[in-house]
């Protein structure tokens, strides 16, 4: 089972755009799959995963583990990153 | 310089490298990452934010505080008390009403509830809702969880001073967290504006209903839209048989004219007494007399105003002022008439002792004493008659029963009006004496018995009937109106063709007969009302044309 999380910085715009890139290719803030984690109220979660900058999604399956960081615009990369976890068709 | 100040300005050097060291490091990211990131979280886990994403989250925070700022002014001016749920029902908000209320029923919690779970509140009775809250809570539970797209429901909330009534909407809200808004709306004015018009109404209806005048409201074009019982009982119909019929159908024909003309004055606002005097027709055909009052209504149905009409039957009013008419007329005629007969009475006993001389001489004016004495006593009959109607004849009273004189009278009766009439009599008199001059009683009896007979050429039924009546109240406008007490009551009824109600009114005057020329003289019925009158009585005429007439002579029991 895939998990992605999304880390991000209070209602910072990048952070923002990547969670509207990422309901547009049709992974909501409801998606089972995905947590949004805030950097500002967590800090501990980032230094936990090793995140340096938000925003990064962090795409992990059994033992492979993707970072994508920035604004998510790049929609191609997007989507093959999560059509190749099953996630989006 | 302040110790603080100067160790700033030592450092100062330092401070001013690691500034520039910082502003390289800030440049390096921006060239290794662009505009894509908001911060970097150091090893201590610590948050930069970069320039443009603090700028943008201190513009976001505003913005939100701007907004939390404009919902708040608009919860605390919504003329309601207002609270705001979570998804749990812990109340999170409350707007100045609800803060305002509380303090002035005496809540002792500081917040006003804030923290608390309304459902709690609710089930431990905490709100009043003049109902069981359990039901209530429930409620509210179905909303906060989306069974149900919220509720209301009105409550009375009464305090000594007051009576106050409220309205409590519950309303979800949308979004991940759900949540809802409570609100209390005062509807108290509405509620009294409701019960002061129900009030209002009930008074309307209940003289509505009750009055005794006929009110009816009709649409522009006439058309009955409400009536009331009595205007239902003026017509001698009911609500269902009136029902979508125009005013118009109930007024006399001959006085439709007037009656529109009316309409169309009050329609148009033009006239200054809206009052008109009129005919209707009954359901059963009698035609009435009434007055009708007309006002245009400030409710528009269709194409114009509705109409009110207050009606009045003036028939029995004008039928008494029509007695007293009569009556009046009577009076003033039978006092001429009396001193008239009076003066030639004496006149009269000159000329007849004179002719009696003359007769009883022998010679050529012998014939003519005879002649004169034929005429003088001829013309002393008259005006013994006309003195009877003017109750000025000499009676000779006495105490008898009725029922055995007109016993006694029926075969002479019977010789008068021929075999072709059926003469029969009713007697219901019981042991009842009337004191009257039986001589005039018979004299009248005969009279009416000859009419009846000339009522009726062909023949038919005559009825004489005696019962006791008892007399509360006069039954007509009269210039001097029967005392109360007991009467008998003489009819005398014939099957004739009747006389017309415009005679009926004069049948007493002297000189007035409904019988062609020569074949009366126009005092019989008016000596029967003199002497009727003269005996304490009086005499009453009742006819339909083509049902007969029935003569009532009503003497006092002695």
């Amino acid at each position: 089972m895939a998990r992605l999380t999304l880390f991000v910085a209070g209602r910072s715009p990048n952070s923002q755009r990547a969670l509207t890139n990422l309901a547009d290719v049709g992974v909501g803030p409801d998606h089972p799959a995905l947590e949004v984690v805030d950097v500002l109220a967590s800090p501990a979660r980032a230094m936990d995963e090793g995140v340096l900058l938000t925003p990064s999604l962090v795409i992990e399956r059994d033992d492979e583990r993707l970072v994508l960081v920035g604004g998510l615009d790049d929609r191609s990369v997007l989507k093959e990153s999560l059509a190749s976890l099953d996630l989006v068709s | 310089m302040s110790e603080q100040s100067r160790q700033l300005s030592d450092r100062m050097v330092e401070l001013a490298e690691l500034a520039r060291s910082l502003g390289e490091i800030r440049t390096r990211i921006r060239e290794l990452a662009g505009e894509d990131l908001d911060a970097i979280i150091d090893p201590d886990g610590q948050s930069w934010l970069l320039p443009k994403a603090q700028g943008e989250l201190y513009r976001s925070e505003a913005d939100q505080r701007a907004a939390a700022e404009l919902n708040r002014a608009i919860l605390d001016s919504l003329p309601a008390e207002v609270a705001m749920l979570d998804g749990n029902g812990v109340i999170t908000s409350v707007n100045g009403r609800w803060r305002e209320f509380g303090r002035s029923h005496g809540m002792s919690d500081p917040q006003y509830g804030i923290g608390q779970n309304y459902l709690e509140i609710c089930r431990q009775g905490g709100v009043s809702v003049g109902q069981d809250t359990e039901p209530v809570a429930s409620a509210i539970e179905e909303a906060l969880n989306g069974i149900d797209s919220g509720f209301s429901m009105e409550y009375p909330c009464h305090s000594p001073e007051r009576e106050q009534w409220f309205r409590m909407l519950v309303s979800p809200l949308p979004g991940p967290d759900g949540g809802a808004v409570v609100m209390h709306i005062d509807i108290s004015d509405r509620m009294l504006a409701e019960r002061a018009a129900r009030s209002s109404e009930r008074r309307f209806q209940g003289i509505f209903a009750t009055i005794g005048v006929g009110v009816v409201v009709s649409d522009a074009a006439g058309r009955l839209q409400e009536v009331n019982p009595g205007f239902t009982r003026m017509m001698v119909g009911s609500t269902e048989s009136l029902s979508g019929m125009v005013v118009d159908d109930l007024v006399h024909p001959d006085d439709l004219q007037a009656h529109k003309q009316l309409m169309s004055q009050v329609l148009g606002g033009d006239v200054e007494d809206p009052v008109r005097e009129l005919r209707m027709v009954r359901r059963d055909n009698r035609v009435i007399r009434v007055r009708i009052r007309m006002n245009r209504l400030a409710v528009e149905q269709g194409n114009g105003h509705l109409l009110i009409m207050i009606i009045e039957d003036v028939t029995r009013e004008r039928e008494l002022e029509e007695q007293l008419r009569r009556a009046h007329r009577l009076e003033a005629v039978g006092q001429l008439t009396g001193g008239i007969a009076h003066d030639f009475n004496n006149l009269l006993t000159v000329v007849i002792g004179s002719a009696e001389i003359l007769v009883e001489q022998e010679g050529p004016d012998q014939r003519l004493g005879e002649l004169i004495l034929s005429a003088a006593e001829r013309g002393a009959e008259l005006t013994r008659r006309l003195l009877a109607f003017a109750r000025r004849q000499t009676l000779q009273p006495v105490v008898l029963d009725v029922d055995q004189l007109i016993t006694d009278l029926v075969p002479l009766l019977r010789n008068s009006v021929g075999e072709s009439v059926e003469l029969v009599f009713e007697q219901d008199c019981g042991r009842h004496m009337i004191e009257v001059d039986p001589a005039q009683l018979e004299s009248s009896l005969l009279n009416l018995c000859l009419n009846a007979r000339d009522a009726m050429p062909g023949g038919g039924r005559l009825v004489i009937r005696t019962k006791v009546t008892m007399m509360d109240e006069p039954e007509e406008a009269d210039v001097e109106p029967l005392q109360a007490g007991q009467y008998v009551e003489i009819q005398v009824m014939d099957q004739g063709e009747g006389i017309a109600p415009e005679h009926l009114g004069r049948v007493f005057e002297p000189f007035f007969s409904t019988k062609e020329v020569g074949r009366g003289t126009g005092l019989g019925l008016s000596m029967v009302y003199g002497f009727a009158r003269q005996s304490g009585g009086t005499a009453r005429i009742e006819s339909e044309p083509g049902e007969g007439t029935c003569v009532r002579l009503l003497l006092p029991v002695h």
